[in-house]
């Protein structure tokens, strides 16, 4: 062997050392760093799956380094996510899984015309397979969604975020009678003047999902456009006594339902079963093992009401101290705290927490509970404002509910008579729109009567024929 | 003498040609892309994604550190005129209003001044009942997750000069994120106009004062996610004037003119000054000021807002609008500028001032606080520049500007709501001192 030689064979086994490693890379990719994700921030249960998720892709197949994709875009690490979406499809064929995937992974990263591109090639991939029956599990529906009209509706709305609402129109026409679609094309259609089809099309989207306020909002703004008052006033009323949220954002609602399979949105959900199944000793048990781990004011808060369902209220007490101190506590903490407190004796301490969720936001349960313990004219009281704030409640959500007279206070406070005044206003808003002129008109006087500075009461009483 | 060729023998050849194969095969392998996270954006860079240092001219004080804090408001004012402005904030997370004073240096007082508000978003202060003090009222949103029920109020804190008696001026409302004050019927005493929030349901209000420390409601616009409600003589015809941003379903801005005589809704003229197609831009606020230095007053527009999913990622429409008043209720769009997830905006005497609530927290260079000025020497889309002053706090949702330490200079103020991880670098309220020279 020559010198030249010998330096060519060096050489060439060099580059086959080098083309070998670069295979290899390929062959066996490395998973995203969970380096460079902050461990703290993340439960353990959450970063345990992240880590086990990310050994059984760097050595299993396309399925694991797909399953690895989903937990990092549910967890919010996007850039991760995408990264291994793709590493994933390296050498295989790609699947409607992956595609889909992806495109809701770049919608999120704010690239809306490479989502859009992925989206399509989902859809191309799913009828190539005659396999347009794919479903979606999506939260806010609690079913399955045919993944062909959701795919178009997430498609129009990435026109819209690019402005192109002629687009988005078509593509949500595509859509056909997904309820969401529908209520796009409506928006589209009022805000370009179109007001004769939004009619139409709101109309046959309310013969489907009567209760949606949403739909109702906008039907009354084209009927406010049309010129239409009655119809308008038709439909603000019914925006206020209904109580369905149709969900928009859908790629948000999907990431959401998606959670729930991951770590630590996987264990608060197997403890919500638990206790929906009358287990709370099992959930108690999974949510101990979560809180000794990392606190988090979601577990805190769970663990609290399944130690009282068990009646178990000192634990609940105990659960519900570190949230006093450093979480956000809304009138329903306070609610529960009283709850614990009375079940251990501590009545007046009870007291002073039902009284604190009075001071957050006064509702109907929380003064059923002083009614229950108080002394005779004070429960009186609390049970008329018991009284007066359910029946509120069910009237804002049921509109075949007719809501009951208030019953009397003598001497009312200000408070008390402000409660008076909704509680005659809304029986009032009733009589008007079940067409009791007479009854709708006294209310109102009686509501005025509480509370002189109604406004709507002033407005609606005009209103009257 | 020339040598002769020396003859290159088979081996040698197919050596050579085996070696330029496979370099060529690794040159292949190594400028195919390859994907990883670092190559995710295919060479087209995130530019909202704001990276940089923190700016050492700038002096960083913590007034109330706090991992999980949720401070939705802050303002610097002067509230007990004595010469020293303190900063006002609204403790959403602990449902409190609290009262930051400056003892020296990196020293303050922390004092609780009302408690029991269920998640306050705002704070005005305002002479409601024309007794010569400040009262102050507070927007409460109820929830500050997403929330469509009726669990908001607007609360009137009056000052009686022992402390504060608590008044409600609105309790059957859904979500109420601002509320600002002003005569605006001409009477002589003090009005409001309420940002009705809501989530999918909610409305601009103004409240006409009755002098009986009662008002009476009246509904200016009927749409979810009003944030905030400017009240200003935006014409220039001497009277008060209202602008409104709708962030939720639609983006949009609106305009309602006073016109000086009649009742109700009906002393009002509403216009819609500007709307986009896209639902996800984010408005995040609204805030006057003269910012063209021609006399009257325009609007800027913070975008970056994704509260809907903890989980967000700057988007390249986020960052600031800048709506340049024209006359007669016409106002064309600019941008000021590009940053991720801005959440609010203030300005001072060092210029445009932006706060980042939803910057890629990952990256831990990212930038949470900007300073825009006018670069006359900039690109023609982007006139104004941001400079990165900090990088820690994360999250940061409400900012401020004024004179803190007294200097004679605007300093600036800003509040954090850590609602979605990283948590590593946080704290509720922090100020940044201005100690950049002269010129600088």
């Amino acid at each position: 062997m020559t010198r030249l030689q010998g330096v060519l064979v060096a050489v060439l086994l060099t580059e086959l050392a080098g083309v070998t490693w670069l295979i290899g890379r390929e062959v066996q990719p490395v998973p995203p760093a969970l380096a460079g994700i902050d461990r703290e921030s993340l439960h353990p249960a959450t970063w345990r799956e992240m880590a086990r998720l990310g050994e059984r892709a760097a050595e299993g197949g396309p399925e694991d380094w797909q399953k690895l994709a989903e937990c990092y875009a549910v967890a919010g690490f996007f850039r991760e996510a995408l990264a291994s979406c793709r590493l994933g499809r390296l050498g295989e064929p790609a699947t409607f899984r992956s595609l889909y995937w992806e495109g809701l992974i770049l919608d999120r990263l704010g690239r809306s015309r490479a989502a859009n591109q992925m989206f399509l090639r989902a859809l191309k991939q799913a009828d190539s397979r005659k396999q347009a029956e794919y479903t979606i599990a999506v939260n806010a529906f609690e079913s399955l969604v045919v993944a062909g009209p959701l795919i178009w509706h997430h498609i129009g709305r990435n026109q819209q975020r690019l402005e192109n609402p002629e687009a988005a129109e078509r593509s949500f026409e595509k859509a056909g009678k997904l309820n969401v679609a529908r209520y796009e094309r409506v928006r589209l259609m009022v805000r370009s003047q179109r007001i004769s089809q939004a009619i139409k099309l709101s109309d046959e989207l309310l013969k489907d999902e009567p209760e949606s306020y949403q739909t109702h909002q906008w039907r009354a703004r084209a009927a406010t456009v049309a010129g239409d008052v009655q119809a308008s006033r038709r439909h603000e009323d019914l925006v206020e006594r209904t109580d369905k949220l149709l969900p928009t954002d859908m790629v948000v609602e999907i990431l959401l339902a998606e959670a729930k399979r991951f770590g630590l949105g996987f264990e608060l959900a197997q403890a919500q079963r638990l206790l929906e199944q009358r287990r709370p000793g099992a959930a108690i048990d999974r949510l101990n093992r979560l809180i000794e781990e990392a606190w988090r004011p979601g577990i805190a808060r769970l663990l609290a009401q399944a130690n009282l369902i068990a009646d178990r209220p000192r634990e609940a007490s105990r659960a519900l101290q570190r949230l006093h101190r450093e979480g956000s506590l809304g009138p329903l903490d306070w609610l529960m705290t009283g709850d614990a407190l009375l079940a251990v004796g501590q009545q007046d301490e009870a007291i002073a927490a039902w009284q604190t969720s009075l001071a957050l936001r006064p509702i109907g349960e929380t003064h059923r509970r002083l009614a229950d313990i108080s002394g005779d004219d004070v429960a009186r009281r609390h049970s008329v404002l018991a009284d007066i704030y359910d029946e509120i409640a069910t009237f804002r959500r049921d509109r075949s509910h007719v809501p009951r007279e208030p019953g009397r206070l003598d001497n009312p406070e200000p408070d008390e008579a402000h409660v008076l005044a909704m509680g005659w206003f809304c029986v009032a808003e009733d009589h008007r729109f079940r067409g009791n002129t007479d009854k709708a008109r006294q209310a109102y006087a009686l509501c005025l009567e509480f509370d002189p500075g109604h406004g709507r009461a002033l407005q609606r009483r005009k209103w009257l024929p | 003498m020339i040598d002769a060729p020396r003859r290159i023998s088979n081996p040698t050849t197919a050596l050579s040609l085996a070696v330029i194969v496979v370099a060529l095969v690794m040159w292949w392998l190594l400028v195919r892309p390859v994907p990883s996270v670092a190559s995710i954006d295919d060479g087209r860079p995130n530019k909202a994604l704001l990276r940089g240092r923190a700016d050492p001219a700038w002096q960083r004080e913590i007034v109330l550190p706090g991992q999980w804090s949720w401070i939705t408001n802050v303002r610097i004012i002067d509230l007990d005129d004595d010469g020293h402005n303190e900063i006002l904030a609204c403790d959403a997370g602990a449902n409190r209003l609290l009262l930051a004073r400056r003892l020296g240096e990196d020293r303050w007082d922390v004092a609780t001044l009302a408690e029991n508000l269920l998640t306050p978003a705002h704070v005005t202060p305002v002479d409601l009942d024309g007794d010569d003090d400040r009262d102050l009222v507070i927007s409460l949103l109820g929830n500050i997750r997403p929330d469509d029920g009726v669990v908001g109020q607007l609360v009137w804190l009056e000052n009686t000069g022992k402390g504060y008696r608590r008044h409600r001026i609105l309790d059957d409302v859904r979500r109420v994120a601002d509320a600002q004050a002003g005569d605006l019927d001409g009477d002589g005493d003090v009005d409001l106009v309420v940002a009705v929030f809501g989530y999918a349901r909610g409305k601009v209000l103004w409240l006409e004062n009755t002098g009986n420390e009662d008002f009476i409601e009246h509904t200016l616009l009927k749409a979810p996610g009003t944030i905030h409600v400017p009240v200003a003589d935006f014409d220039g015809d001497g009277d008060l004037d209202i602008t409104a941003v709708v962030t939720q379903d639609e983006e949009e801005v609106w305009g309602f003119e006073n016109l000086g005589k009649g009742d109700g809704p009906e002393r009002f003229r509403s216009r819609r000054l500007w709307f986009t197609h896209n639902y996800d831009l984010g408005g995040a606020g609204l805030v006057a000021g003269d910012i063209d230095h021609d006399g009257d007053l325009d609007l800027l527009l913070p975008a970056g807002d994704n509260f809907e999913y903890g989980h967000t990622y700057p988007q390249p429409y986020h960052g600031c609008l800048l709506l340049r008043n024209d006359g007669g209720w016409k106002f064309t769009v600019e941008t000021l500028a590009v940053f991720g997830g801005t959440y609010a905006a203030a300005m001072g005497d060092m210029g445009v001032v932006l706060v980042s609530m939803f910057n890629d927290w990952t990256q831990r260079d990212a930038v949470s606080l900007v300073v825009c000025n006018r670069d006359a020497t900039g690109p023609a889309r982007f006139p104004w520049t941001p400079r990165p002053i900090a990088i820690s706090p994360t999250h940061l949702a409400t900012v401020d500007c004024g004179d803190i330490d007294g200097d004679g200079r605007d300093d600036i103020v800003a509040g954090s709501l850590h609602v979605a991880p990283p948590f590593d670098r946080s704290a509720a309220i922090t100020v940044w001192l201005n100690r950049e020279r002269a010129g600088q």
